[in-house]
C-alpha cells in the first residue's frame, strides 16, 4: 500500500515518503517536542539555576532590595557550623530509615507469608490492611498525634503509662517511626506478595519430594526467589523515607535541634519564616539534591545490576 | 440577524460586562489583613458600622494561624503587591514592616489625627513604634493582648482545699505561710501548683504554653524571665544581654514548674492549653486574654465558665530588694500597606481614625476586641464586660516584648530550640543561654545590626 490512503492529494506524501507532505517529520517532532522544551526551561531549568544564584547570596526579600554575593559562606556555614545541625539531619534521618525501613520489611514479608495462603475473606483482610498506605501523611501525622498525646492519648492508656511521646527528647523519634511504620508496612507487604505469588510451586513440590525441612525450603526457595522484589521495596521506601517530612512536622513541628529534625524538616525549618534570607535555606536544597541524586545513582546501578541478573536467570531457564 | 450584527451585539454585551466588573471594582473597599479568630470577627463587625456610615466597604481578609496568616503577609512583602490596604502584623513583625519599606510611616499623621495621649504608652510602645525609642510610629493599635493566668475559684475557695493547702505548707515547712488565692510571685505560685497535683489525682496544678512551635514556649517563659531580671537586651542599641544569672535561675525556676504540670504538659500549644483547663484538668492555666472570652463562655466551657477566676502574673523578689513583675505581649497594631496608591493610603487613614476614635473603641471592646484606649479599659462598662477585663488595664503596665528587629524570627528560633532543651529534655540552663546569647550576637551582626 502506497500513502494514498493517509496522505495523498493536497496534504502531500504518503506515510512512505513519497510527494510532498505540508509539515515534515522534524517539523512534527519539533512542534510536538519544543513546547514541552520550552515549559521544562521556563519552570524547571530557569528557577534551578536561579536558586542555584541566590545560595551564593544572603538575599532575603523582604528586606533588600537586591542580593548580596557572598561566595561559599552559606554552604560553609552549613556544613561547618557551630552546631553541625546539617549533619546531624542528615544522621537522624538516615536513623530513621534503617529503623523504619528495616522494621516495614521485617513486619511486611511476615504478614505476606500468612497472606499467602489460602483463607477465606483473604482478599478483604489484605484489603483493609492496605488502608493505612491509602491515607495522606498529615492526615496520618494527625491522628497518630492524638494517639499519642500524653493526657489522652489511647496509647499511653493502653499501656497504662504517661509517657511524654511529643515532649520528650528519647520519644519523638520513636513516635515518628512507629508511625511510619504503622503506614508503610502495608506497601512492604503488598510486593512482598507480589514476589511470593510469583515462585513457581513446582520448586516446593520438588522440595517436598525431597524432604525438605520448612527453614530449608523458606531460606533456598523463598528468600532468594522473593528477595528481588523485597529489595525493590526497600529501595522505594529508603528513598521516600529519606525525604520524610509530613508525619514529622505535623507530630513534632519544624523546629531545628530536635530528633525529628530530619533533612527535609531542616530545610523547612531553614527556609520558611518571615526574616529568614533565602540563600542558607536554597543552599541546603542543593545539598539535598546532590545527596538525592547520589541515592538515586546507587538505586539505578541496583536496578541494572538487577535486571541483569533477572535477564541472565531467564536465559538460564530457557 | 446577519454574522456581523451578532458580533457587534456580542462585543457590546461583553464591554458592558467589563465595565460593571470594572466599576464594581472601583467601589470604595478597605481591605484588612488578618488572622482567623474571634477579634477578626469582632473587627468585620465594625466594618459594616463603618460602611453604613462612610459608604467604604470594609473587607476582612481571615487566614489561619497556622502559617497561612503570616504566608500573606511575607507574600504581600516580598512581591510589594497591594492586595490589601491594611496588615494587622504581630508586633514582632515591625522590623520587618518598616525595613522592608512595607508599612507607611504614620508618625506626623498620628499625632496630627489621633489623641496619643489617650492610648496606653505600653500599646504605642510595642505596637506601633520601630526602632524602639526612636518616636516613629508605623501602626495604630488593633488588639492588644498579654499572658495572665486563670484559675479554677471552686477549687481555690474550697475550705477543704484551704485547710489541705495550710497542712501542705507546715509539712514543706513554707514560711511565712499564704493563703490559697491568686499568688503574688512566682514562689507561691510553684507551690499551689505543686499542692494541686499532688492533692487531687489526676489534675494538673498548672497547665503553660510550652510548645516547641512558633513563640509558644519562649512567650510563657518571658514572664518569669523578667520577674527574675533576665533581660533579651537592649532594643535600642541592640546590645544582647540574654546571658545572665537572671536568666539561667529563670530558667531553673521555669524547669522545676515542670513537676507540676499534665504529662503532655511539657509540649502543650495555646489551644491545647485552654481545652486542657476547660476539660477541668489543670488547676491553673497561663494563656493571652485572647483565649478568656472562650474559657468564660457558657456555652464553650460549661462546667467552669462560672468556677474560674483570673489573675495577671506574679512577680519575684530579687537578690537586689527589688520586685519585678512583668507580662508577655501579644496582639497586633494596624499599618497601611506602603504599597497601595496614595488615594487608598488616605481611605485607610480614615478608617484607622474612626478606629482609634473612643465611641469606636467603647465598640470594639463591647464586641470582645481588647482596646487600648485608656478611657475605654479604665471604664467601669469595660471592667465589668467580663471577669478578666479588670486586669487588662494592670497588664498594660507589666507589658514587654521579644526583639522586632527584622532578624526576630532567627532569634525566636535560638530561644525556642535552647528554652525548650532546658525544661523538655534537661539541658544545662547556663550552657543554653551561652548558646542563646552566641547566635543572638551573630544573627544581629551578620545583618549589620551590631558591631
Amino acid at each position: 500500500m502506497n500513502g494514498g490512503a493517509y496522505g495523498s492529494g493536497r496534504s502531500g506524501r504518503g506515510v512512505n515518503g513519497a510527494g510532498p507532505r505540508f509539515l515534515s517529520n522534524a517539523a512534527v517532532r519539533n512542534l510536538c517536542i519544543m513546547p514541552a522544551i520550552g515549559l521544562l526551561i521556563v519552570f524547571n531549568v530557569f528557577p534551578l539555576l536561579a536558586s542555584l544564584g541566590i545560595s551564593f547570596t544572603d538575599y532575603n526579600p523582604i528586606i533588600d532590595a537586591s542580593p548580596r554575593f557572598v561566595g561559599m559562606e552559606n554552604y560553609r556555614d552549613l556544613l561547618d557550623g557551630p552546631r553541625q545541625e546539617v549533619w546531624k539531619a542528615f544522621s537522624r534521618t538516615g536513623a530513621l530509615v534503617l529503623v523504619t525501613v528495616g522494621l516495614q520489611t521485617l513486619i511486611g514479608f511476615a504478614v505476606a507469608m500468612l497472606l499467602r495462603r489460602s483463607f477465606r475473606g483473604r482478599g478483604l483482610f489484605t484489603a483493609i490492611l492496605l488502608i493505612p498506605m491509602m491515607l495522606s501523611p498529615a492526615v496520618m501525622g494527625s491522628f497518630w498525634r492524638y494517639l499519642f498525646n500524653a493526657d489522652y492519648g489511647a496509647i499511653n492508656w493502653f499501656l497504662d503509662v504517661r509517657w511524654n511521646w511529643d515532649g520528650s527528647r528519647a520519644l519523638s523519634f520513636w513516635a515518628v517511626a512507629i508511625a511510619e511504620v504503622w503506614m508503610w508496612t502495608p506497601f512492604m507487604m503488598l510486593l512482598s506478595l507480589a514476589g511470593l505469588s510469583a515462585i513457581p510451586r513446582t520448586l516446593y513440590e520438588a522440595a517436598e519430594v525431597d524432604r525438605a525441612s520448612r527453614w530449608f525450603r523458606f531460606r533456598h526457595i523463598t528468600l532468594p526467589l522473593a528477595a528481588p522484589m523485597v529489595l525493590l521495596g526497600v529501595v522505594f521506601r529508603a528513598m521516600d523515607t529519606f525525604r520524610v517530612f509530613d508525619s514529622a512536622m505535623v507530630l513534632n513541628g519544624n523546629l531545628e535541634g530536635q530528633p525529628t529534625t530530619f533533612v527535609s524538616v531542616l530545610l523547612h525549618a531553614r527556609g520558611f519564616g518571615g526574616s529568614r534570607s533565602l540563600g542558607e535555606p536554597t543552599a541546603l536544597a542543593y545539598l539535598l539534591l546532590i545527596a538525592s541524586l547520589a541515592l538515586a545513582s546507587l538505586v539505578l546501578r541496583y536496578l541494572d545490576h538487577a535486571h541483569g541478573k533477572r535477564g541472565s536467570l531467564n536465559g538460564a531457564r530457557t | 440577524m446577519s454574522g456581523l450584527r451578532l458580533a457587534v451585539l456580542s462585543g457590546l454585551a461583553l464591554m458592558a460586562g467589563l465595565t460593571a466588573c470594572g466599576s464594581r471594582q472601583n467601589s470604595p473597599e478597605i481591605r484588612i489583613l488578618w488572622a482567623e479568630w474571634r477579634p477578626s470577627d469582632a473587627l468585620a463587625e465594625l466594618g459594616k458600622l463603618y460602611q453604613a456610615k462612610t459608604g467604604v466597604a470594609v473587607t476582612v481578609v481571615k487566614k489561619s494561624w497556622d502559617g497561612a496568616f503570616g504566608d500573606a503577609a511575607f507574600s504581600e512583602f516580598r512581591n510589594r503587591d497591594d492586595n490589601y490596604d491594611i496588615i494587622i502584623g504581630d508586633s514582632q513583625w515591625m522590623g520587618l514592616g518598616v525595613v522592608g519599606g512595607h508599612y507607611l510611616e504614620l508618625t506626623e499623621w498620628m499625632k496630627a489625627n489621633l489623641k496619643l495621649d489617650e492610648l496606653e504608652p505600653a500599646a504605642l510602645k510595642w505596637y506601633c513604634e520601630y526602632p524602639k525609642g526612636g518616636a516613629r510610629y508605623y501602626a495604630v493599635p488593633c488588639e492588644a493582648d498579654a499572658i495572665a493566668w486563670a484559675y479554677r475559684k471552686d477549687l481555690f475557695e474550697d475550705p477543704g482545699h484551704r485547710a489541705g493547702f495550710t497542712r501542705f505548707l507546715q509539712a514543706n515547712k513554707i514560711s511565712p505561710a499564704f493563703p490559697l488565692a491568686p499568688p503574688q510571685s512566682w514562689e507561691q505560685l510553684a507551690l499551689i501548683a505543686l499542692y494541686f497535683k499532688q492533692a487531687v489525682p489526676g489534675m494538673a496544678g498548672l497547665v503553660m504554653p510550652t510548645s516547641r512551635n512558633y513563640d509558644m514556649a519562649t512567650m510563657s517563659f518571658e514572664p518569669v524571665m523578667w520577674s527574675f531580671g533576665g533581660e533579651f537586651g537592649d532594643y535600642v542599641t541592640n546590645k544582647v544581654a540574654i546571658d545572665s544569672r537572671g536568666t539561667v535561675e529563670a530558667l531553673r525556676f521555669y524547669t522545676g514548674l515542670m513537676q507540676s504540670t499534665s504529662p503532655g504538659g511539657r509540649n502543650m500549644g495555646y489551644g491545647e492549653v485552654a481545652a486542657e483547663f476547660i476539660a477541668g484538668r489543670a488547676a491553673m492555666a497561663c494563656n493571652f486574654f485572647a483565649f478568656f472570652p472562650a474559657i468564660a463562655d457558657p456555652g464553650n466551657n460549661p462546667d467552669f465558665h462560672d468556677k474560674t477566676g483570673f489573675f495577671n502574673s506574679p512577680g519575684h523578689m530579687g537578690a537586689d530588694g527589688t520586685f519585678r513583675r512583668a507580662a508577655a505581649l501579644g496582639g497586633q497594631g494596624m499599618s497601611i500597606n506602603a504599597h497601595i496608591q496614595v488615594e487608598r493610603q488616605e481611605r485607610a487613614k480614615a478608617f484607622l481614625k474612626w478606629f482609634s476614635e473612643t465611641p469606636t473603641q467603647q465598640l470594639w471592646a463591647e464586641k470582645g476586641g481588647f482596646p487600648s484606649n485608656k478611657t475605654v479599659v479604665a471604664s467601669q462598662a469595660f471592667r465589668n464586660a467580663a471577669p478578666y477585663n479588670p486586669l487588662f488595664g494592670e497588664a498594660f503596665q507589666l507589658m514587654r516584648d521579644f526583639w522586632s528587629v527584622p532578624e526576630y524570627d532567627d532569634m525566636m528560633k535560638s530561644c525556642q530550640r535552647e528554652f525548650c532543651a532546658v525544661f523538655q529534655d534537661g539541658a544545662d540552663p547556663q550552657t543554653a543561654v551561652r548558646q542563646i546569647q552566641a547566635e543572638h550576637e551573630a544573627i544581629l551582626r551578620k545583618r549589620g545590626r551590631i558591631q
